[in-house]
């Protein structure tokens, strides 16, 4: 007898599956709501998370609002304002178009919509349980939407445990929130974790303003315009200036028609702008507008909408390309770094502890350290094609074991998206041409014969092949990080009484973030314990400190926590405060220093595991070749 | 254009010899500023008064002035240059006599048997009036009393210009009693001594500058100094003919409470010999000097153990025979802060009074008993150290 196994899936769990293609974590929750309220052209979001977001995160707005009969029906699947005929989806000028995200969301979770169009009296209030409506009610509320969800995933424990912890999810959440503010200016942002405010856009309509708030005023301060245009194809927004760059993607972000994407192609067309000025293993910071007619992408190719398929990208990427190679030309950055000794050893400060001490990369010139990658053992096919070549290089350079690595995105974005011609293979020209073996830098730096100091800023060193110039303060934070590092990791750092017990009083905020932190300083050496209030009194300092400013020093170090970029602050903040101790104990720029200071601070960077980098990835060391010079002045 | 100024001051004519300039203008010109703004306080001002000249320098901080007997063949006064006019007088020929004058347009003549210099210098009614000291405080005190406050409490004043009240020394005077006191915040000094004779009490902080050159310039055994205080400047009179004064700002603001930071009760005593603990201490700081100088102290019954270590270069131990009192003993200290005192100490044996790891220590000179016809020693002296710890 036969039996039908077959069934349709009811819609509830349609929805379910559904949601683990659109919601895999608060994050990718919190993105759909937001982007709706968007798409509800409200000028006010803000979203509040408790733990990270996965007891309880909500989206208010003050947007456009839905009537009764909309909010309910915006809750079935596939239920959108924002498209109407299949022929719409290639004219999409809104975020979000599937209908999908609602009901998956609510599927879910303990979910509860309110909302008032702003010509109604009274507003409705939909409560879902798992996707099962509880309740529709008529409640007093303000114009707009508040979308609140509880208990994410709290009937699909098989998602439940996929959840990472609690900072984690909420690092992922608040930088989905950032792209979005990054994006929409005009929209006055705010981000709140339990009590304390993460950040907040002032909603003024300058994208600068709101990078600032979303990442620093740092990074702010370093950005400059890019702008290209073709055709109906428009390129704009900004980028940092070489000097500073990240050890990841993190500040890389694309937007097509206002949509945050990732996108492979433009994440190469911008690296690859920037190649050869950028250090190895660090990348650029980009913020990156593309608005192209909708009929020329195709957003619908992942259900997260986060990748999109550009009819034409060759063009897209020529123009990406060409919008940031102007700007960097036109700021004058390109031929200043001509001759610059560039690193090639990435700034992994996480896994400091697994490297191995003799670790050792090369420094070479510029030309060279394009080609870079080309030495890695990186796991792509791409390599693997070329093993025999990394074979005869890794022969040439034996001895010194090059630094795990992650596959480099040039080659990544050139086997998947086959960008346009006018990438070069790096293999090709430069890379083949396999040079003697250079001294270690190490050695190199050994044999500088210090000359004296410019501007108490640099140090000048002759070596034997050029001019040396080295930043004082970078070298010596180089030298004092790996110290405090070697003993973070050994056993503890000495930490020194005092005798009179300093009392500082700090800003709301501060405040607030220093107590989160206060094991973070206790393992880098200071006992600070909370004194009532914004009050906090210092017992012990790091020994290191004994003869700085040390008051001075731990303040600086809780300003540089208020205005770090979100992602950094909420992580583990351990070597964050080791990088700001190394910093503010250092020498600075403007310090004089005697001959034997010099010296012996280069031989100290000598004794380092990587003296091309301070740990915030600025160089130390540049060079003039005696080549160089010799050809500006016309010596054949 | 401005004609040049006919005041009278700018007209000098002396005598001298030559080595006795030469060392007041080395004596004065350590208050001259090395980098400041005003040209002026680059020079030297030279002032004849009766029967002989007053080089004053001063930076507006610090002021130094000193008198040499002279034959004054024309009253007046003249500033040149304190590098350029220091260099001069120190290479002209040993046993003579220099005549110093100045034109009109400031221009100092130094005239030496066959060298002539012309000095180009500013006017000299523009030269800063060191501050009158009006004392209201005063008190004198043995040259060599001073010098031994001065040395064992110095070594604990502060460097950080975030808290200048720390870069001082706190002098308290109570009419009897002189004690200075230092603190960096990780040690403090205290050191008491008897005046000869003085009025009124008060308290002051000076700048440990001013602490250095008066010690610099303290040379003899014989004399007095006096001190004299009155609102925020400090006058010392330094005994000898020639009648060096120095003046100095105080630091003004509130002193940390110091006598808190002085542990009243201790529970542990070590007694040791201070030489082969500084000994031992300087040893072992050859290794703590790449660990942040941490020397960990710990007893066996009655030895006392050093012991230091360092990723870099390896272990110390150091073992020394001592008295002790009271429990086993396990506490870090700063080498280098240990060497400072032990430096300055003076004495043959020392205690060490502890109660526990995270507590401070504190270290006292132990004086002998006086011999039959001394006078006993009445100097207090003590050093807070306050420990390292690792977590």
């Amino acid at each position: 007898m036969a039996i039908n196994r077959i069934q349709i899936l009811d819609d509830n769990t349609a929805n379910r599956i559904a949601a683990g293609e659109v919601v895999e974590r608060p994050a990718s929750a919190v993105k759909e709501l937001v982007e709706n309220a968007i798409d509800a052209n409200a000028t006010q979001i803000t979203v509040t998370l408790e733990e990270g977001g996965k007891k309880r995160l909500s989206v208010m707005d003050n947007g456009h609002g839905m009537s009764r009969a909309d909010s309910v029906l915006c809750l079935q699947r596939h239920a959108t304002s924002k498209i109407k005929t299949a022929d719409d989806l290639f004219a999409i000028r809104t975020l979000g178009f599937r209908g999908e995200a609602l009901p998956s969301i609510a599927s879910v979770s303990k979910f509860t919509l309110t909302s008032k169009p702003k010509d109604e009296e009274s507003g409705t209030e939909i409560v879902i349980l798992g996707g099962d409506i509880e309740s529709v009610s008529e409640v007093a509320v303000r114009d707009g939407t508040t979308m609140e969800i509880r208990d994410l995933f709290y009937n699909t424990p098989a998602r439940l445990k996929f959840l990472k912890s609690t900072p984690s999810e909420l690092s992922r959440a608040v930088e989905a929130v950032g792209h979005l503010a990054i994006a929409n200016p005009a929209i006055a942002f705010r981000v709140r974790h339990g009590n304390a405010e993460t950040f907040a856009t002032p909603g003024t309509g300058d994208h600068l303003a709101a990078i600032s708030a979303v990442w620093s005023r740092d990074i702010a301060r370093k950005l400059i315009p890019i702008e290209h245009e073709s055709g109906d194809l428009r390129v704009q927004g900004f980028i940092a200036t070489p000097d500073l760059t990240r050890p990841g993607r993190s500040h890389e972000l694309f937007y097509v028609n206002g949509r945050p994407i990732k996108s492979r192609l433009l994440g190469h067309a911008l690296e690859e702008a920037f190649r050869s000025l950028t250090p190895e293993s660090r990348y650029p910071i980009a913020v990156i507008f593309v608005d192209i007619h909708p009929d020329m992408v195709d957003v619908n190719v992942h259900p997260t909408k986060t990748e999109v398929k550009f009819t034409r990208d060759g063009e897209v990427h020529h123009a990406v390309s060409q919008a940031v190679k102007s700007a960097l030309l036109a700021y004058g950055i390109v031929p200043s770094v001509r001759s610059t000794i560039l690193p090639t050893a990435p700034l992994d400060t996480t896994s400091l502890e697994e490297r191995p001490p003799s670790q050792f990369q090369l420094p070479m010139p510029v030309e060279r350290a394009a080609a870079a990658p080309s030495y890695r053992e990186a796991p792509s096919p791409h390599n693997q094609s070329r093993h025999a070549f990394s074979d005869m290089v890794d022969a040439v350079i034996e001895g010194f074991s090059p630094s795990e690595s992650a596959p480099h995105p040039a080659l990544q974005a050139q086997e998947e998206s086959a960008p346009p011609s006018t990438t070069r293979d790096p293999f090709e020209e430069e890379a083949l041409e396999v040079r003697p073996r250079p001294k270690p830098f190490a050695e190199q730096l050994r044999e500088f014969q210090v000359l004296g100091q410019a501007r108490n800023t640099y140090i000048i060193a002759l070596t034997p092949t050029g001019i040396a110039v080295i930043d004082q303060h970078v070298a010596h934070e180089r030298v004092l990080y790996e110290r405090l590092t070697v003993k973070r990791l050994s056993n503890g750092i000495p930490m020194q009484r005092l005798a009179i017990p300093v009392t500082i009083t700090l800003g709301k905020r501060e405040a607030l973030l220093l107590a989160e932190h206060l094991e973070s300083f206790s393992k880098s050496g200071w006992e600070i314990a909370p004194f009532g209030g914004e009050s906090f009194v210092v017992r012990a300092i790091p020994a290191v400190l004994v003869n700085k400013s040390y008051e001075l020093i731990l303040r600086d170090m809780i300003d540089e926590l208020v205005n770090q970029s979100i992602s950094r602050r909420l992580l583990v903040l351990q070597d964050h405060v080791t990088i700001t101790n190394a910093c503010k104990m250092a020498v600075k720029a403007g310090d004089p220093l005697g001959m034997e200071e010099m010296r012996g601070l280069l031989e100290q960077l000598a004794e380092t595991e990587n003296p091309y980098l301070c740990p915030h990835g600025r160089p130390i060391v540049v060079t003039i070749a005696f080549k160089d010079l010799d050809k500006q002045f016309k010596r054949a | 254009m401005v004609a040049p100024p006919t005041d009278t001051l700018a007209s000098l004519k002396a005598t001298c010899p030559r080595k006795a300039i030469y060392e007041a203008v080395q004596t004065v010109g350590h208050a001259v500023s090395g980098r400041s703004a005003l040209p002026i306080l680059s020079h030297i001002l030279i002032r004849a008064e009766e029967s002989g000249l007053r080089l004053i320098a001063t930076d507006l901080e610090l002021g130094i002035s000193c008198y040499i007997p002279a034959q004054v063949q024309e009253s007046g006064a003249l500033t040149a240059p304190s590098r350029t006019l220091t260099e001069v007088l120190g290479n002209l020929p040993d046993k003579s006599d220099v005549a110093i004058s100045v034109d009109k347009s400031h221009t100092t003549r130094v005239n030496c048997e066959k060298s002539d210099y012309k000095i180009l210098g500013l006017p000299a009614d523009e030269y800063p009036q060191l501050p009158e000291v009006r004392d209201t405080v005063s008190f004198t005190i043995s040259q060599g009393m001073m010098r031994s406050l001065i040395r064992q409490t110095r070594f604990a004043v502060g460097t950080d210009e975030a808290r200048p009240i720390l870069t001082g020394i706190l002098m308290v005077f109570d009419g009897e009693t002189l004690k200075f006191v230092a603190t960096d915040t990780h040690r403090l000094a205290v050191k008491s001594a008897k005046v000869t004779r003085g009025t009124g009490s008060q308290n002051a902080i000076v700048p440990a500058r001013a602490m250095n050159e008066l010690t610099r310039l303290l040379t003899g055994d014989e004399g007095d100094v006096e001190v004299r205080l009155s609102g925020n400047q400090v006058m010392f009179n330094l005994p000898g003919e020639n009648q060096v004064q120095i003046v100095s700002r105080l630091i003004e603001g509130q002193f940390p409470n110091y006598q808190r930071v002085i542990p009243a009760e201790h529970q542990k005593t070590l007694t040791i010999p201070a030489a082969t603990l500084q000994s031992a201490v300087k040893r072992a700081s050859i290794v703590a000097r790449e660990n942040s100088q941490r020397v960990i102290f710990r007893t066996e019954d009655t030895r006392l153990i050093l012991t230091a270590e360092s990723q870099i270069i390896g272990n110390a131990y150091e073992e020394i025979e001592v008295e002790r009192e009271g429990g086993e003993v396990e506490i870090a200290f700063n080498a280098k802060y240990l060497l400072d005192v032990l430096d300055v100490i003076d004495c043959d044996n020392i205690h060490l009074e502890l109660s526990d790891p995270l507590k401070p220590g504190v270290l006292r000179p132990v004086h002998p008993a006086p011999k039959e016809g001394e006078t006993p020693d009445t100097t207090d002296y003590l050093c807070v150290l306050m420990p390292m710890q690792i977590h």
